[in-house]
């Protein structure tokens, strides 16, 4: 995961003198796609620019966001705007943005510049702060991994790049195919009428 | 009865077991990959650096992103994947998925490496990427080859946008890869470094800019590369220099020279001008700017006081109606940066964007690495051989440069055998004496109205001006105003150079010394100036036969009286 939304906030709000806090979930599933939400409050000035840039024209920001995370998949976009209370809803479908490295273990890459910290066993908040000019930009990213998964910690791949590494087995279901659960079935069953034959009532033979 | 169950039983067993065998092998859950692969369509040469590295923002610029999603029930095992460019590139390493599970996606994107004969391309040349993959899906194993097609732009083409046109909605989408104009920015281009430094040597005289120099130091960097374009007569040729309407198509592409190009060939577009100047200054140790717009571009440099900006395209040529003093250069370079920073338009087009180079070289937007020629350098060498003779310098002195030598003979007495005259200025500014025999002739030439006086003598070999420049207030400017008159509007060749200061009568005179060359007619002279509160006076003795300390010239010249 790169630094996802440094350069669309850059773009967005760099006129202004101010500091900018943005949170973005990411919600993945077993097999390392995720769900991204992000919310953002904005003040009355903030929201004038962002509503100037992509009020009327949500797909810009789409288009900003497949450009700026070219590692992953990117579907499925949605976005709601609260005029009201000046926040947005910015939503998306990104695949592959953690890899199975084998035998159970999954690698989520990180920036180097992020700073990770454990919230739960499941749950890891990345954050990073930036001075750019006029404006001090803080990121906060929060990974929320299936409840399934065991042991996840810090580690660093073959290239010695930083990643959160955690054990998840696959479903073993998958490994076994329509035929040979058809066949366990057959051996079951098989197994049952030897049982009966040994274990039943008796025929008497009457002399 | 009940043996039926037993045998039932045994063949159900035996046909489960078959079944559970075949499950696991010939009827095993498949892997199935779905595959998609994105191409981007162009590639431009100057910027084969970019390509190679995912680090440039946040890798935008790959060749090819291949998404592999199993479809299928069973896992994918053992997924490699490697490229070929043919003829740039050979099969890379594989990259290799250990397993992708079933529903599972794996993006994998490819950098091309890109060698340096590609810069050898012209001309827009078709070029193809092939993909190898394999894998096994559970019971057979696959290898497969897809080729798609693309291509090579030529060297010196700058795709400025990768978004298709119905995607586009508002300028900015117009210059998406703005930012690989610092790809054309050259200064470690062998012809460049070797300009740079005859440059510094021969205009300059050394320079402190790229190191500890503040903006004074910077802007005397910036008047030699503007003022000895202009002397090398290289112009601004070309129309727009930037992406524009043509008819109803936008035109996005531009051939843009490389900078030793616009250097040796005498010309260039407002952003290949400004591409230039970036050029020498980052090679010189500078932080240079480009600040682009709709239509337009220009340069700058970042100095710790602020930023310098000037119009590069002052230079001059037919297409603009004449060439700008440095003067006027920096004051329109200033004024549209100051709009541009405030986010108004220059000129009717709107910024788009302010490349700060150093900081793009930094992040992965580097050059090429160009070979040295020594043909142009031979054409660099000719150029300032032509523009020097005999001796190089075109600008104001460094601070601090002091000639002893000259220094020596201030205290030297007026010979008494020489009957003087003394001129009082009218308004009491100034004073001096001169030779009784010699012609004094007031304001002589109108079109420079800064010459109050001539003094020469009867056989016309020396002679002596004294100016006043009433809105000037520093001596490097009253030369370099002087300097323009004289070879802009009167057509006269000057070189000089400057020649420390000297003490006359307890003021301090900032001296010059230099030739100038009119109608096939020399003169050699010596200037001096002083600052006063009402502006800077001075005067410049002259000899057409290179005797500069003659008695009748040290009288004038030891005489000299101003009030401050």
């Amino acid at each position: 995961m790169r630094k996802v939304f440094v350069v669309l906030m850059l773009l967005t709000l760099s006129l202004f003198a101010e500091k900018i806090t943005y949170q973005i979930d990411f919600r993945c599933n077993k097999v390392g796609d995720a769900k991204v939400i992000w919310k953002q409050q904005a003040t009355a000035i903030q929201w004038k620019l962002l509503m100037q840039r992509y009020g009327n024209n949500p797909a810009l920001l789409k288009k900003e966001v497949i450009s700026s995370l070219p590692n992953y998949q990117l579907s499925n976009f949605q976005f709601k705007k609260d005029e009201m209370n000046r926040a947005f809803i910015f939503s998306f479908d990104a695949k592959g943005i953690v890899r199975y490295r084998g035998n159970g273990i999954w690698q989520f890459e990180y920036d180097k510049d992020m700073t990770p910290r454990k919230i739960n066993n499941h749950t890891w908040l990345f954050s990073n702060t930036e001075a750019d000019g006029n404006f001090i930009d803080e990121e906060f990213i929060t990974l929320t991994l299936p409840k399934e998964i065991k042991n996840a910690h810090l580690s660093k791949n073959e290239f010695d790049d930083p990643v959160l590494e955690y054990y998840l087995k696959p479903s073993f279901i998958h490994s076994f195919s329509l035929v040979s659960i058809v066949g366990i079935l057959l051996i079951v069953a098989g197994l049952i009428l030897i049982l009966l034959y040994f274990f039943g009532k008796k025929d008497y033979v009457h002399s | 009865m009940k043996k039926i169950y037993l045998y039932a039983g045994i063949g159900l067993i035996v046909t489960g077991l078959l079944a559970v065998v075949l499950g696991f092998t010939y009827f095993k859950n498949r892997g199935d990959l779905d595959e998609k692969f994105f191409v981007n369509p162009v590639v431009m040469p100057m910027a084969y650096k970019v390509y190679g590295n995912p680090e440039v923002a946040n890798g935008k610029y790959y060749l090819v992103k291949a998404v592999f999603r199993n479809s299928g029930k069973g896992s994918i095992k053992n997924f490699k994947i490697s490229y070929r460019i043919p003829g740039y590139i050979d099969w890379t390493t594989p990259v290799t998925y250990e397993e992708i599970l079933p529903s599972q996606t794996v993006v994998d994107l490819f950098y091309p490496k890109f060698p340096r004969k590609i810069l050898d391309v012209l001309n827009t040349t078709p070029a193809s990427v092939e993909i190898r993959y394999t894998y096994s899906d559970g019971v057979k194993n696959f290898e497969k080859i897809k080729r798609k097609n693309f291509e090579i732009r030529g060297r010196n083409e700058l795709v400025y946008t990768d978004m298709p046109q119905e995607e586009i909605s508002e300028i900015q989408d117009m210059f998406t890869n703005v930012n690989l104009l610092a790809c054309f920015v050259t200064p470690e281009d062998p012809v460049i470094k070797y300009f740079t430094q005859q440059l510094q040597k021969n205009v300059l005289q050394g320079t402190t800019a790229g190191i500890a120099g503040g903006s004074q130091e910077v802007q005397r960097f910036m008047q030699g590369l503007y003022e000895f374009e202009k002397a090398a007569g290289i112009v601004y040729g070309g129309t727009l220099g930037l992406p524009e309407k043509i008819g109803d198509k936008i035109s996005v592409v531009q051939h843009i020279r490389l900078p030793r190009e616009v250097l040796t060939g005498g010309a260039g577009l407002c952003v290949e001008l400004s591409i230039l100047f970036a050029s020498v200054a980052e090679s010189a140790g500078l932080r240079s700017l480009i600040f682009v717009t709709q239509h337009h571009a220009f340069p700058g440099i970042e100095t710790r006081d602020g930023i310098l900006a000037i119009e590069a395209t002052g230079v001059g040529g037919e297409a603009i109606g004449g060439k700008m003093s440095f003067e006027q250069a920096m004051r329109v370079g200033t004024e549209n940066a100051k709009k541009f920073l405030n986010g108004e338009p220059v000129d009717g087009a709107m910024p788009v964007a302010l490349l700060r180079i150093n900081n793009l070289h930094a992040q992965g937007y580097r050059p090429p690495d160009l070979e040295d020629d020594p043909s142009l350098r031979k054409k660099i060498d000719s150029i300032f051989k032509n523009l020097f003779r005999p001796t190089p310098a075109q600008l104001p002195y460094k601070e601090g440069q002091r000639d002893t030598m000259q220094n020596n003979r201030e205290n030297q007495p007026i010979p008494t055998h020489i009957q003087p005259l003394r001129y009082q200025d009218p308004n009491g500014i100034f004073s001096f004496s001169y030779p009784a025999n010699w012609q004094l002739l007031l304001e002589p030439i109108p079109a420079l109205p800064y010459l109050r006086l001539i003094v020469a003598d009867p056989a016309m070999s020396q002679e002596a001006e004294v100016y006043y420049f009433h809105d000037i207030y520093s001596p490097a400017q009253a030369i370099q105003r002087l300097y323009t008159i004289l070879t802009q509007q009167l057509g006269e060749s000057i070189q000089y150079r400057p020649l420390g200061s000297i003490m006359i009568n307890g003021v301090n005179f900032t001296r010059y010394t230099g030739v100038t060359t009119s109608q096939g007619i020399r003169i050699a002279w010596v200037a001096h100036f002083t600052s006063t509160s009402q502006g800077v006076v001075g005067f410049v003795l002259g000899s057409y036969t290179n005797q500069l300390d003659t008695p009748q010239l040290k009288l004038i010249q030891n005489s000299f009286k101003v009030v401050q």
